[in-house]
């Protein structure tokens, strides 16, 4: 089970942040993850640990169950990631944005919606072909 | 026969009392379970410093996961009671008064200061046009708001929303607006005939936030750690007020105590409740008892003091819309380090078709941890981190109320097993006038789209009122008195928020307290 949990964290920490999970956001991940778990039942968490160990692109998989309102706990964990990659000093530049960058910006809404529609086809199908 | 006066509760209502008995030279006992946090975070300096150097952990997210309940338990608490210095003021409620509901978001404080230890510090003084319901006029609170910014210090400017807001003399400076702000002010300036026309005001807002040193207190220091730490000594806590009485030995405090009902005793009052320390038993003696334990708590003490679990009474919030605004202007921009996290403006729309006067409070959002934004933006994992970086930097948020009376509002019972019921409907959505004032942000340079905008759930605003309703004759055992006096009851006053029956669309704290003090002068004159 820790094995498990462990590799889900540094998998969710490795498809938001890219990069390897620090030891103390692994220790943290657990606890917080099973609070989560008390809440949803059994065949809930087993349908999770089947995404999670099977599906390489979770940051897919999550995209689409949070448009599609499924796999809540899959969503609520990247969120928990989430907040815990900001606590880290070391991603601060992660979240902050220090310079002017109006190009990149427009830039990046540019990409955002053929990113947005490939990760939603590729988790959709993902999801369906593996789950 | 000397009056012994008893005040239940530690938060604004109650320590507005209190400053009110010692103003006329009475000593005062204030019982309260009275929580308190358990130490501050250590931290100096500004937010933005602070994390690039150390872990955010203990000041986010805390041991006991407190800064993730929202995601963890699905509670529905604003992000100010939402993390670990800050939970303190909610903690125990559940316990100390149990609240069955499926669609009223009750939230109580059982901590010194109470709701407003984590409060959104907007004071506004009510007008006459916002008392209609209520037997009482602004000139009989005046002196009582006076005393009390005196108290408070509140920072504000008398402009384009006088009308609403009142003229004040005893204002601060207002506080500095933030880039986006000061874009937003600039661009209503430039437009104002027009807007004004289409009866959109927009101002500086009324806080209790210092902008100079007072009584003490530090002025604010724009570090953007407004929403994290607690008792900051540049908003106002009612617990500032309360320690400097208790210091002075102006009042008796009773902390850890939590107070269920009392009963009568020949023409005294006992009151009754526990110890939270170790649930022993606890009564004392009065001749007149001032509830101030909040609108919700104090309906409880009345309906078991009468053991009635059949009464339905009523309750009104204010509802809230949260309406997320983003300024394209500042896409890509630098975060700004130095602002104040809370309010920094205010929009009124004071509708040319006579509906009723909505008020926005524009707030700034770089005291947010910024991973608030990442369920709101509808993106992958990857895309969405770099949108909070490049784009949220040119955010901010509405919260647009509306005001509230008994037409919309819910009710709050006893029931047998000792817990509250509340019950409230669902609001109606108010489209016409969300449309009228997004077209106005827009041409303030400030964007939304309505699917963004999130109807909060009643009981979201925290502004509960209307309970036991206040008349100039009471016929109701539930109704009080012009001089807060429960029907029926002698000895008994009412003095937080349960009087009004009608709450306008702005925050009720400073006007609750300013009645408070009222009540406490009445029967300070009484015999």
């Amino acid at each position: 089970m820790t094995y498990m949990i462990k590799g889900e964290a540094e998998k969710i920490y490795r498809s938001i942040f890219k990069k390897d999970i620090p030891e103390i956001t692994i220790e943290r991940f657990k606890k917080i993850s099973e609070r989560l778990e008390q809440g949803f039942q059994p065949e809930e968490i087993e349908k999770h640990q089947k995404i999670t160990s099977t599906i390489s692109d979770l940051a897919a998989a999550e995209y689409t169950s949070r448009i599609l309102r499924k796999n809540p706990l899959l969503i609520r964990k990247f969120q928990t990631m989430i907040y815990l990659g900001e606590c880290l000093p070391e991603n601060y530049d992660l979240f902050i944005n220090e310079k002017k960058g109006i190009i990149k910006t427009l830039l990046m809404f540019a990409v955002v919606p053929f990113n947005s529609v490939y990760k939603f086809v590729k988790g959709f199908l993902l999801l369906k072909i593996k789950i | 026969m000397k009056k012994v006066i008893t005040i239940i509760g530690g938060g604004a209502s109650g320590v507005a009392a209190a400053l009110g008995f010692v103003k006329k030279g009475i000593i005062p006992t204030i019982i309260d379970v009275g929580k308190r946090n358990s130490g501050n975070h250590n931290t100096e300096g500004n937010l933005y410093d602070y994390r690039r150097e150390n872990d955010l952990f203990d000041l986010m997210i805390g041991d006991e996961m407190e800064g993730l309940s929202n995601i963890i338990e699905g509670t529905n608490l604003p992000p100010k009671l939402n993390n670990p210095m800050n939970k303190y003021v909610t903690s125990g409620a559940k316990d100390l008064s149990p609240i069955e509901s499926s669609n009223f978001n009750a939230i109580q404080s059982f901590a010194a200061g109470g709701l407003a230890s984590a409060w959104g510090a907007g004071l506004y003084r009510y007008n006459d046009s916002d008392l209609k319901e209520v037997p009482l006029n602004s000139q009989e609170l005046e002196p009582f708001y006076n005393i009390l910014s005196k108290e408070i210090g509140i920072s504000g400017t008398n402009d384009d929303l006088i009308p609403f807001f009142g003229n004040d003399n005893t204002l601060l400076p207002p506080v500095k607006l933030s880039k986006k702000s000061d874009y937003i002010y600039k661009n209503y300036q430039r437009k104002k005939n027009k807007l004004n026309r289409k009866g959109i005001f927009v101002g500086h807002p009324r806080m209790a936030v210092l902008t100079s040193d007072l009584n003490k207190r530090k002025q604010c220091d724009y570090s953007n750690f407004d929403i994290w730490l607690n008792n900051i000594p540049w908003i106002y806590n009612p617990v500032q007020t309360l320690d400097r009485l208790i210091k002075e030995k102006k009042v008796i405090y009773k902390p850890g105590i939590h107070i269920d009902s009392w009963k009568r005793n020949g023409e005294g009052l006992i009151i009754l409740g526990k110890n939270t320390s170790d649930n022993s038993p606890f009564q004392e003696k009065t001749n007149t008892l001032v509830l101030a334990a909040g609108t919700i708590n104090t309906a409880k003490i009345i309906l078991k003091s009468k053991q009635d679990n059949k009464t339905k009474l009523r309750i009104i919030d204010n509802n809230l819309y949260q309406i997320p605004l983003v300024i394209p202007a500042f896409f890509g921009s630098v975060i700004e380090k130095t602002t104040l996290g809370m309010t920094n403006l205010n929009l009124v729309y004071n509708s040319p078709d006579g509906g009723p006067t909505l008020q926005g409070s524009i707030i700034e959002l770089t005291s947010l941890p910024r991973s608030v934004f990442f369920d709101r933006i509808p993106v992958s994992s990857v895309m969405n981190l770099n949108m909070i970086k490049m784009t949220s930097p040119s955010f901010l948020a509405m919260f647009l109320y509306f005001p509230s009376s008994y037409r919309d509002g819910g009710f709050i019972r006893l029931a047998g097993n000792n817990n509250l019921q509340i019950g409230h409907k669902d609001y109606f959505p108010e489209k016409k006038q969300i449309r009228n004032i997004i077209r106005a942000l827009f041409s303030m340079g400030a964007w939304t789209h309505p699917l963004l905008i999130q109807q909060s759930k009643p009981g979201y605003a925290i502004h509960y009122a209307g309970t036991i309703p206040m008349k100039e004759k009471t016929t109701s055992d539930y109704e009080s008195s012009m001089d807060g006096r429960l029907h029926r009851e002698k000895g008994v006053y009412v003095a937080d928020g349960s009087p009004f029956s009608e709450i306008a669309a702005k925050n009720l704290s400073f006007t609750l307290m300013a009645n408070a003090m009222r009540i406490a002068d009445r029967i300070s004159e009484k015999k």
